[in-house]
C-alpha cells in the first residue's frame, strides 16, 4: 500500500475513533465511548486529541504542496499534544487544569464531569509523544528518525493496553493502580503510531517494509507474525488456565515453548530466504564482473586500436594495446594527450568541425590521417561511438590502419593509369581477350588499324581480326594452350596477316601475352601493321642483290683491268728500253730522251693503275672488324718509312695505346698512306716533326696525324680527298692523288670521318673517326 | 739426262719477245720453249695433240705460266698437271700481270711453287728474269726424275 494512502486512512481512523468518543460522550451512547460494554471508556479529551492529531496526520505531508495545510497540522499536532500534556502534569501534580469543566462547558459532553473518569496517564503520554512526533515529521533525516522512535513507544503504548483488554489485565492486582486505557484509545494511538510511520516512509523501519528488496518483502511476513504470535499464544495460555486445563507455571512453558517454535520456524525460513538471496547476489555480481572482464578484454586485446575520449576535454580515458603499439604512445603519454595530438595540423579544422556534429546517439566514421609518435602519418578508417565513460560524455573509436591498402589501391590505380596511357595513345594495336577468346579491349591504335569501333567489337571473338584461312588454325592452336598452357604463340614475335573491316589483309608483326588472374587466363595482343616494313624491306632486298650484281660487275672490270691494261704499258716500257739498248748511237739524244720519257709515262701509267686497284680493293674487300692496336700499326709503318729512306732526319710522335675496333688491313692502309704523306711532305722541313695521337672534337675522340711540313691552302680542302686530285705538283712531291680518297674511303667504311686542316708552309693535320 | 729447259706459257706476243729478250741477256735463252695457250701447254708436258710422240722424259725444269690464256687457263692447266701423276712435282711458276689477292691464293692452293708479278719497268723485268733462270735452273734442286717416267 501507497505510504501516503496507508497515512490519510489512519489519520482518518484516529479521526473516526475520537469522534465515536465525543459523540458517545455527547449522546451518551456508550458503546461508542468504550466499543466493548463495561470496559473503559475513553474521556472525551483523548477523543478531541485523537480528532486534532488524525487530522494533523491526514494534512503532515501536504505541507509542501500548501503552506497553510503544514501550519494547520502544526497546529493540530501542538493542540492534541498539549491535551496530552496537560492531563499527564494533572497526573503528577494533582493540578487540574479543568479540562472536563472546559469540555462541559463547551456542551461537548452531556454526562457531568464526575462521571467523565480521567484520562488514563499512558494515554496522556501517548498523545503527547504522538503530538510531538507529528512535528517531527518531513523535515530532517534525524528529525524523522526521532519520529519514527516516538512513532514506536506510541505503538507500544497502544500494544500494551490493547494486549491488556484481551487478557482481561484491569483485573490483575499489580495493573490495578494504573487506570487502564479505553479500548478506542489503543486503537486510535496505534492507528497514530502506524501513520506516524507511513508519514516518513523513506526512513528506517517504513523504508524496509516499503521496499522491494528481499529483506521488504521479509519484513512485510515477519511483522505481523512478531505482533500477533506472542499476543495469541498469550491469550490461548490465560484461556487455557482459567479453563482449569493447566497451572500458571506449566502455561508459561507450553506458550513459551510455543512461541519458541513458531518464532524458530520463521526465523529458519526467513535465514534460508536470506542465504539464497545471498548466493543469487553473489552469483549475480560474479557474472557481472565476468562479463565486465570478457568485454574489457575484447577491448585490450582488440586487434583494431582503440581508444576512448572525453568529448568535451577530448582527452585520451583509456587506450587499448594494439593503439599503443601502432601509435608508439605508452598508455601514460596517451593520457596526457587529446585526439588533436595525433592529427596532422592541417587536418584539425575538418576535424573540430567533425566533432561539433557529433550528436547524443553519435555514431561516426570515415577516414582520417593519424601521425603516430615518430611522425608516420597513417591512413586509418575509423568507426566511433558515443557513450558515458568513467561518467564522462565519451567517444569510443575504433581505428583500422587502411595505409597498405590505400598505397596500394593507389598503385593499382597509377598502374591502370599508365597502361590506359599507353594503350591509349599507342600506335600500335593492343587487344585484350578473355579465356573464351573474345575480345575485352580494343585500343584506338586496334581501331585504326583494324578499321573497327571497339564498342562494336568487344565481345566478338577474336577470329573476326584475321582472314578466314587461318581462323581454325587459331581456334586450335587456342584450345590446346588453353588445355596444356604449351606457349607455341605466347611470348613470341610473330608475322601473321590481319584483316581489315573493309575486307583487306596486311601482314601484322604480333607479340603475344598470357596471364592467370584467379582462374581465369587472359592475353593481350600487341599488333603492328608492318605492310610498310614489308614494302620497305622488300625493296631493301631489291637494291642489295642490285648492288651485288653491280659489285660482281665492278670485280670482273678491276679483274680484266688488273691483267690486261697492264700487258700494253709492258709492251711499250720493254720495246723502247730495247730501242734504247740496241739503237742508242742512231737514236741520238733526242730520240733517247724521247724513248726515256715515253718509258717514264708507261711506268707512271702502271703505277695509277695500280693505286685505282688498290682503292677498288679497299671498296670491295670486306670488313673484318677487330681489336686493332693503332699505336703499334703506326710504329711499324713509321719504321718502314725511315727504312726507305735512310739517309733522312725526322721525328714521329706516337701515342701510345691507341685502339680501337676495325679491319686491321684496312687501316693499316689508311695509316700508311697519311703517315706515308706526312712523311713526303717533310721531306724539305729542316726538324721533321710528325705525330700520331688523339684529340677531342665535338664530343667525340678523333685521331690525328700532324706535320710540320708544306701543308695546303684550306681553300682546296674539299679537294684534297677526291681521286687524282693533288695540290702539289709531281715536280714538287711525287704522287698520283689517290692516296687520301683511299683513306676517306676506308675511313667511311668503318662509319667514320675524316677532315683536314693545314697551312701552307707550316704543315697539317689530318683528323679521322672511327 | 735431264734437260734444263723452261716451258714458256704466254699468248701475246709482245710478252713473249721481252722474255725471251730478258732470259737471253742473262744467258737462259737457248733453253726456252714457248706454247701459246693452255691447250698447247697441256699436249706438250703429256705429249697429246701436236706433241704426240714427243719423248715425255725431257720435261723442262720449270714452267714459267701466264694465268690469263686462250682456251684453258693458266689455273685450269695448274689444276690438271696437279691432277696428273706425272707432272704432280713439275716445278710451275706463275708469272702474270695481275697481282690481285684472289689470283694468287688460287695459284697457291692449286700448288704453284711459286708467283711472280710481270714488272711493267723492263729493267726490273729483265731483273726478274734473270734471277728466275738463276734459281730454277742452276739453284734449285729439281724433285727426282721417276716422276716423269
Amino acid at each position: 500500500m501507497d505510504p501516503g494512502n496507508l497515512r490519510r486512512r489512519a489519520g482518518a481512523f484516529a479521526v473516526l475513533l475520537g469522534l465515536g468518543g465525543v459523540i458517545g460522550w455527547q449522546l451518551g451512547v456508550t458503546v461508542l465511548r468504550s466499543l466493548l460494554a463495561g470496559r473503559a471508556t475513553m474521556h472525551p479529551a483523548t477523543g478531541i486529541a485523537l480528532i486534532l492529531l488524525g487530522v494533523s496526520l491526514v494534512l503532515v505531508r501536504s505541507g509542501g504542496r500548501s503552506r497553510i495545510s503544514g501550519r494547520l497540522a502544526a497546529a493540530a499536532a501542538i493542540g492534541g499534544g498539549l491535551i496530552g500534556l496537560l492531563k499527564l502534569t494533572q497526573d503528577l501534580t494533582f493540578w487540574d487544569p479543568g479540562l472536563e469543566d472546559l469540555l462541559n462547558s463547551m456542551r461537548l459532553t452531556a454526562a457531568p464531569a464526575g462521571q467523565l473518569g480521567r484520562m488514563a496517564t499512558p494515554t496522556a503520554v501517548g498523545l503527547l509523544l504522538a503530538g510531538v512526533g507529528l512535528l517531527m515529521v518531513g523535515r530532517s533525516r534525524s528529525r524523522n528518525i526521532v519520529a519514527h522512535l516516538i512513532a514506536l513507544a506510541v505503538g507500544m503504548i497502544a500494544l500494551f493496553a490493547l494486549v491488556g483488554h484481551l487478557y482481561g489485565a484491569s483485573d490483575d492486582a499489580a495493573l490495578s493502580g494504573l487506570r487502564p486505557m479505553a479500548i478506542n484509545t489503543a486503537l486510535g494511538l496505534m492507528a497514530l503510531a502506524v501513520g506516524l510511520v507511513a508519514a516518513a516512509p523513506e526512513y528506517g523501519l517504513a523504508a524496509l517494509l516499503a521496499s522491494s528488496t528481499t529483506a521488504g518483502t521479509m519484513a512485510r511476513q515477519l511483522l505481523p507474525i512478531v505482533l500477533l504470535t506472542p499476543v495469541m499464544l498469550g491469550w490461548l495460555r490465560l484461556g487455557g488456565e482459567q479453563a482449569g486445563w493447566y497451572g500458571a507455571r506449566g502455561g508459561t512453558a507450553i506458550m513459551v515453548s510455543a512461541i519458541v517454535l513458531v518464532l524458530a520456524a520463521f526465523a529458519w525460513r526467513s535465514l534460508d530466504v536470506l542465504s539464497r538471496s545471498e548466493a543469487e547476489r553473489q552469483r549475480i555480481e560474479t557474472a557481472l564482473r565476468e562479463s565486465e572482464g570478457r568485454y574489457r578484454l575484447l577491448f585490450d586485446v582488440n586487434p583494431v586500436p582503440a581508444w576512448v575520449f572525453d568529448l568535451e576535454t577530448l582527452r585520451f580515458l583509456t587506450v587499448n594495446a594494439a593503439a599503443v603499439r601502432k601509435y608508439g604512445y605508452t598508455p601514460a603519454e596517451f593520457h596526457h594527450l587529446t585526439i588533436r595530438d595525433i592529427r596532422p595540423q592541417e587536418d584539425l579544422p575538418r576535424l573540430m568541425k567533425a566533432l561539433s556534429r557529433i550528436g547524443p546517439e553519435g555514431s561516426g566514421g570515415g577516414v582520417w590521417r593519424h601521425r603516430t609518435r615518430d611522425g608516420t602519418l597513417l591512413d586509418v578508417e575509423v568507426i566511433s561511438h558515443t557513450l558515458t565513460f568513467m561518467g564522462r560524455p565519451s567517444q569510443l573509436v575504433l581505428a583500422h590502419d587502411v595505409t597498405e591498402q590505400r598505397r596500394a589501391e593507389a598503385a593499382l590505380a597509377a598502374s591502370e593509369e599508365r597502361f590506359r596511357a599507353l594503350a591509349v595513345s599507342a600506335k600500335d594495336a593492343i587487344v585484350s581477350a578473355d579465356q573464351e577468346g573474345c575480345i575485352t579491349y580494343f585500343n584506338p591504335g586496334a581501331e585504326h588499324i583494324f578499321g573497327h569501333d571497339a564498342s562494336e567489337v568487344t565481345g566478338s571473338p577474336l577470329t573476326l581480326l584475321m582472314p578466314e584461312r587461318f581462323r581454325e588454325a587459331h581456334r586450335s592452336g587456342f584450345a590446346r594452350y588453353l588445355a596444356s598452357r604449351e606457349a607455341r604463340v605466347v611470348g613470341h614475335t610473330l608475322e601473321l596477316v590481319g584483316l581489315r573491316r573493309d575486307g583487306s589483309e596486311f601482314p601484322v608483326e604480333l607479340s603475344l601475352a598470357a596471364w592467370q588472374r584467379e582462374d581465369q587466363v587472359a592475353f593481350t595482343a600487341i599488333l603492328r601493321d608492318v605492310s610498310a616494313r614489308k614494302t620497305a624491306e622488300d625493296a631493301l632486298k631489291r637494291y642489295a642483290t642490285q648492288l651485288e650484281v653491280a659489285n660482281a660487275e665492278l670485280d670482273a672490270f678491276a679483274y680484266s683491268v688488273s691483267h690486261d691494261l697492264r700487258a700494253p704499258l709492258r709492251s711499250i716500257d720493254g720495246f723502247s728500253a730495247a730501242l734504247l739498248e740496241d739503237y742508242a748511237e742512231r737514236l741520238g739524244d733526242a730520240g733517247r730522251d724521247h724513248l726515256n720519257r715515253v718509258r717514264k709515262a708507261s711506268q707512271r701509267m702502271a703505277g695509277l693503275i695500280d693505286d685505282l686497284l688498290a682503292l677498288s680493293r679497299v671498296t670491295r674487300a670486306t670488313l673484318n672488324r677487330e681489336r686493332v692496336d693503332l699505336s703499334a700499326l703506326a710504329l711499324q709503318i713509321s719504321a718502314e718509312l725511315r727504312q726507305r729512306d735512310p739517309g733522312r732526319h725526322g721525328e714521329f710522335l706516337i701515342s701510345a695505346d691507341l685502339h680501337s675496333e676495325g679491319d686491321t688491313r684496312l687501316l693499316r692502309i689508311a695509316l700508311e698512306n697519311l703517315l706515308g704523306n706526312a712523311w713526303k711532305y717533310t721531306a724539305r722541313t729542316p726538324r721533321a716533326h710528325i705525330e700520331f695521337g688523339t684529340a677531342q672534337h665535338n664530343g667525340e675522340q678523333a685521331y690525328f696525324v700532324r706535320d710540320n711540313g708544306a701543308g695546303f691552302d684550306m681553300r682546296y680542302a674539299d679537294k684534297l680527298f677526291g681521286a687524282f686530285q693533288r695540290l702539289h705538283s709531281a715536280g714538287e712531291f711525287e704522287g698520283s692523288g689517290i692516296g687520301l680518297a683511299t683513306v676517306q674511303r676506308i675511313i667511311h667504311r668503318h662509319g667514320g670521318r675524316v677532315w683536314a686542316e693545314g697551312t701552307v708552309g707550316q704543315g697539317a693535320t689530318f683528323y679521322f673517326t672511327l | 739426262m735431264r734437260d734444263k729447259s723452261i716451258l714458256l706459257v704466254e699468248d701475246n706476243p709482245d710478252d713473249e719477245v721481252l722474255t725471251r729478250r730478258a732470259f737471253e741477256k742473262n744467258n737462259v735463252g737457248n733453253d726456252l720453249v714457248v706454247v701459246r695457250d693452255g691447250a698447247e701447254a697441256l699436249d706438250y708436258l703429256f705429249g697429246t695433240g701436236d706433241y704426240a710422240g714427243r719423248d715425255l722424259s725431257r720435261q723442262p725444269q720449270v714452267v714459267l705460266l701466264d694465268l690469263k690464256l686462250p682456251k684453258i687457263d693458266g689455273l685450269e692447266v695448274l689444276r690438271r698437271l696437279r691432277a696428273d701423276e706425272r707432272t704432280r712435282m713439275l716445278p710451275v711458276v706463275i708469272l702474270t700481270s695481275s697481282n690481285e689477292e684472289r689470283d694468287l691464293v688460287n695459284g697457291y692452293s692449286l700448288g704453284a711453287n711459286s708467283y711472280v708479278r710481270k714488272p711493267v719497268d723492263f729493267s726490273d723485268f729483265t731483273e726478274a728474269a734473270r734471277q728466275l733462270g738463276l734459281y730454277w735452273l742452276l739453284l734449285n734442286e729439281p724433285p727426282p726424275q721417276a716422276v716423269h717416267r
